[in-house]
């Protein structure tokens, strides 16, 4: 297994984290060893608009380039970063451990 | 006095000229786009006679649906933009107003859009083809052919509408 693989992997063991999915651009989910299931298609088509609008608003808004986009409720939390050209799409519990995903991500963003 | 707002929204199946329309229609306008094709919505803003109108172009493609119905809320009216020369996709464009937007009775002009193409069908047979009663006015986004005309269109509709919405009260 690649290390990129590895880290993917091991984001998903972390207790609380729900689904993960690597989303391309365009809307559709990217080629991965991530396990797709029936909401796959959806979570990458809005995930890819989220992440346009996100982009768009850094450029028009703000500077420099969109590190994350966070989304939360009060029971859960939606996590969405830039991977290889792709969004990596990580639904977590909201009261998930924070510094354990922060750290996984780390070293797989960094890969 | 405040102008009067509209807000339209511009939907049609994938690659049918939708993003071309609102920039036709629009100096001022944008597209949140990834590799070419719209996955946010297009925006474009601008005056008609004495009105505010803002354009809220659609994605097209199925997968984008929530992103469609959310656009599509409240909208006081449509512009359907089909592709003439690809009968194939009418069928889904319909289904886009009745399904996905559940816009059924808002007013809507339907583009017949690259009608610059040597495949494309004409207006009539568009019309007879999507089995609707709704104006089918026959453009070219690219040159800008009609695409006035199919807004002024939509406009009479929406304002005999509100005429209507009035009379009810």
């Amino acid at each position: 297994m690649s290390e990129i693989e590895d880290s993917l992997s091991a984001i998903k063991k972390i207790e609380g984290v729900d689904s993960i999915v690597l989303v391309e651009k365009v809307g559709l989910a990217a080629e991965s060893s991530l396990p797709k299931d029936k909401d796959t298609a959806e979570i990458s088509a809005m995930a890819a608009s989220l992440w346009g609008l996100g982009e768009f608003f850094i450029k028009r808004l703000g500077s420099g380039k969109l590190e994350c986009i966070s989304v939360e409720s009060k029971r859960s939390k939606i996590l969405t970063f830039p991977f290889e050209g792709k969004v990596l799409v990580i639904s977590t519990k909201k009261d998930v451990a924070t510094e354990e995903l922060n750290k996984k991500l780390a070293s797989l963003l960094s890969v | 006095m405040a102008k009067k707002a509209y807000k339209l929204v511009v939907t049609g199946p994938y690659w049918a000229g939708k993003s071309t329309l609102v920039r036709s229609l629009c100096k001022d306008s944008f597209s949140i786009d990834a590799q070419g094709t719209t996955i946010v919505m297009d925006y474009g803003k601008r005056a008609y006679q004495e009105m505010d109108i803002s354009l809220f172009g659609t994605p097209g493609q199925s997968r984008f649906n929530k992103m469609i119905e959310m656009l599509g809320r409240d909208a006081d009216g449509i512009l359907l933009v089909i592709d003439s020369a690809y009968p194939e996709t009418w069928p889904y464009a319909v289904t886009m107003i009745k399904e996905v937007m559940k816009a059924e009775n808002t007013p809507c002009v339907v583009c017949a859009n690259k009608q610059d193409l040597p495949k494309a069908w004409s207006p009539d047979i568009v019309k007879k083809n999507l089995g609707v009663l709704n104006p089918v006015i026959g453009t070219v986004a690219l040159t800008g052919k009609n695409v006035e005309t199919a807004l002024e269109s939509l406009m009479k509709l929406i304002e005999e509408e509100k005429g209507k919405e009035k009379r009810d009260v």
